[in-house]
């Protein structure tokens, strides 16, 4: 179905230490097919949120290969760079909502820093917004908007491109079982468009709820498919 | 699956026109925007001094090389009448048609000469030189004039006012250069303030400028939200500076010292105007150039350092 090696990401031995403290992660080797739906899980502090930095270029890794839609990202230039984080999407733990923008404008960022026309894309934002369930608040400021609606905003923001690789630190963490499984199907829709998704998580029910590929790491190390039997 | 009050459509006044990307911060704007209008006030006042300056010396200088006089220092006042005569003969073959030339008699002469040697009557067998104004367009000869006159054995000294009208204008150029240097100085001042509050802005907005880059935003593109914001401060502070200083300078040329700004007629003051708004338009170039210089440089050093 897919060629073995169209693969979206692939990790090589990466390493990655902040600074000069000890190592956080080790020799990991990761690889998502495109298309692919994966579970990142792990405890506290294992590492998940800075193997997350890895794959949307946020951090580069002290050793190791990070290859990201074929590209080798060590041999990049920061133009090029840039056009490869357009084709990612990126829900954080803190949203990194932008709090003197409308949710309309947070939502709709992507696109206007890919260049597109505004009028090419306010219906496709308000049909979003509408769809995560804040079409009422499309006008508010982040600061007035409660945990969950944030959330679902930065979420949003998130998708709007239809990026290749969707990326979530604890997608679900703020909203209640219902609005989660809502955004889990959003993240699915977008799987079976074609984008390969990775979503670190704790919730088990979530995973529960979801069948798909789990890799577990802890202590730095990466486990395969051991997650949810391992934690639950 | 969505809740009915979900969907409603957004105030179409609000979706119009897009927000700005850098928030707008009054109070740093406020501050900023104060010195770039006493920046852009002094700069205007330098370039309308030096135009005022430079006009008046223009104007000084035509005046005073169009008029010139020549000396006869006669032996006896016997010889007055011939010696004057020949003067007037090489001078009227020398000059052009349209040159005015004025022959002073005796007593007006000796009233030269009064600041000097007091207002004793003069004896009446003392030569008093005489002396020929010249108002001309044309500069005149000298040189040729000279030899000629002393050809004719006339002793003669001639002023064309070129000894004063020279050190006129090197003062005025002096002036004007240093009204230039001050141009300078101001815009140099214009480009550090710019880049000292792009790179404030930059910090300030770091949260900003990494949702920027994780959505892709080159550094162009967020050196562009700069360049956009200080392009409009140094324009808003440009034009509010150059209009105090254009009302200023229309009060010094009403004032007491009228004519002092040099004004010829309207020309004149419409140049000065045009002069203020190419003023206005080269300070916002040199703020917003500066805030895209600044803003790209602090990038890559920050990317670099990480
Ligand atoms: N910027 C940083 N500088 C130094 N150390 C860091 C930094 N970010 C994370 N760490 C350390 O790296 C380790 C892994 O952190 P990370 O945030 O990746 O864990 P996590 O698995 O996401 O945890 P959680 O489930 O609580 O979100 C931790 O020991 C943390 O203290
Ligand atoms: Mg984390």
């Amino acid at each position: 179905m897919i060629p073995s090696d169209d693969n979206t990401l692939e990790l090589h031995r990466v390493g990655l230490r902040y600074d000069r403290g000890p190592e956080v992660l080790s020799n990991i080797d990761l690889t998502l097919p495109a298309g692919s739906f994966t579970f990142l899980t792990g405890p506290s502090g294992a590492g998940k949120s800075s193997l997350l930095k890895l794959c949307y270029l946020s951090l580069m890794p002290t050793r190791g290969l990070i290859n990201l839609f074929g590209q080798d990202v060590s041999t990049l230039r920061q133009n090029q760079l840039q056009v490869l984080r357009r084709r990612i999407g990126v829900v954080l733990q803190d949203f990194r909502l932008i709090d003197h923008l409308s949710v309309f404008e947070n939502v709709a960022l992507p696109l206007r820093v890919a260049g597109k026309p505004r009028d090419s894309y306010i219906p496709d934002v308000t049909e979003l917004l509408n769809w995560v369930g804040l079409g009422h608040r499309m006008n508010a400021l982040p600061p007035t908007l409660s945990g969950g609606e944030k959330q679902r905003c930065a979420i949003a923001r998130a998708v709007i491109a239809k990026p290749d690789l969707l990326i979530a630190d604890e997608p679900t963490g703020n909203v209640d079982p219902e609005i989660g499984g809502r955004l889990l199907r959003l993240f699915g829709e977008m799987n079976r468009m074609g984008a390969t998704v990775l979503i670190a998580t704790h919730d088990h029910g979530l995973i529960g709820e979801f069948p798909a590929r789990t890799v577990h790491l802890r202590d730095g190390e990466l486990h395969e498919g051991l997650g949810s039997m391992v934690v639950a | 699956m969505i809740e009915a009050t979900d969907i409603s459509a957004p105030t179409p006044a609000k979706m119009a026109a897009p927000q700005t990307l850098l928030p707008a911060r009054p109070e740093q704007g406020r501050a900023l925007l104060t010195v770039l209008v006493v920046m852009a006030f002094l700069a205007a006042l330098a370039l309308l001094f030096a135009r005022g300056a430079d006009r008046l010396s223009d104007r000084w200088t035509a005046q005073l090389s169009s008029s010139s006089t020549v000396q006869i220092l006669i032996m006896t006042e016997a010889e007055r009448f011939a010696q004057m005569s020949a003067a007037q003969d090489i001078l009227i073959r020398a000059l052009p048609n349209d040159a005015r030339m004025t022959s002073l008699s005796r007593a007006e002469s000796a009233r030269l000469l009064r600041p000097w040697l007091g207002d004793t009557g003069l004896p009446d067998d003392l030569p008093v030189p005489g002396v020929i104004r010249i108002d001309s367009e044309v500069r005149l000869p000298a040189e040729s004039l000279e030899t000629q006159f002393e050809a004719a054995g006339l002793r003669t000294v001639i002023d064309d006012h070129s000894r004063f009208s020279g050190q006129l204008k090197r003062t005025v150029g002096r002036l004007v250069l240093f009204g230039i240097v001050l141009l300078g100085l101001i815009g140099l001042a214009a480009t550090a303030v710019s880049m000292f509050a792009t790179r404030a802005g930059l910090a300030a907005q770091r949260d900003i400028i990494h949702v920027l880059v994780q959505a892709g935003a080159t550094d162009g593109f967020i050196a562009r939200l700069f360049v956009t914001q200080a392009a409009r401060r140094g324009f808003i502070g440009a034009g509010i500076g150059a209009a105090m200083a254009a009302v200023l300078w229309f009060l010094i040329s009403l004032g007491p010292a009228r004519g002092s700004v040099g004004w010829r007629g309207l020309t004149d003051g419409a140049l000065d105007g045009v002069a203020l708004i190419c003023l206005a338009i080269l300070f916002a170039l040199i703020c917003a150039s500066s805030a895209g210089w600044a803003a790209m440089r602090q990038l890559a050093y920050e990317r670099r350092r990480a």
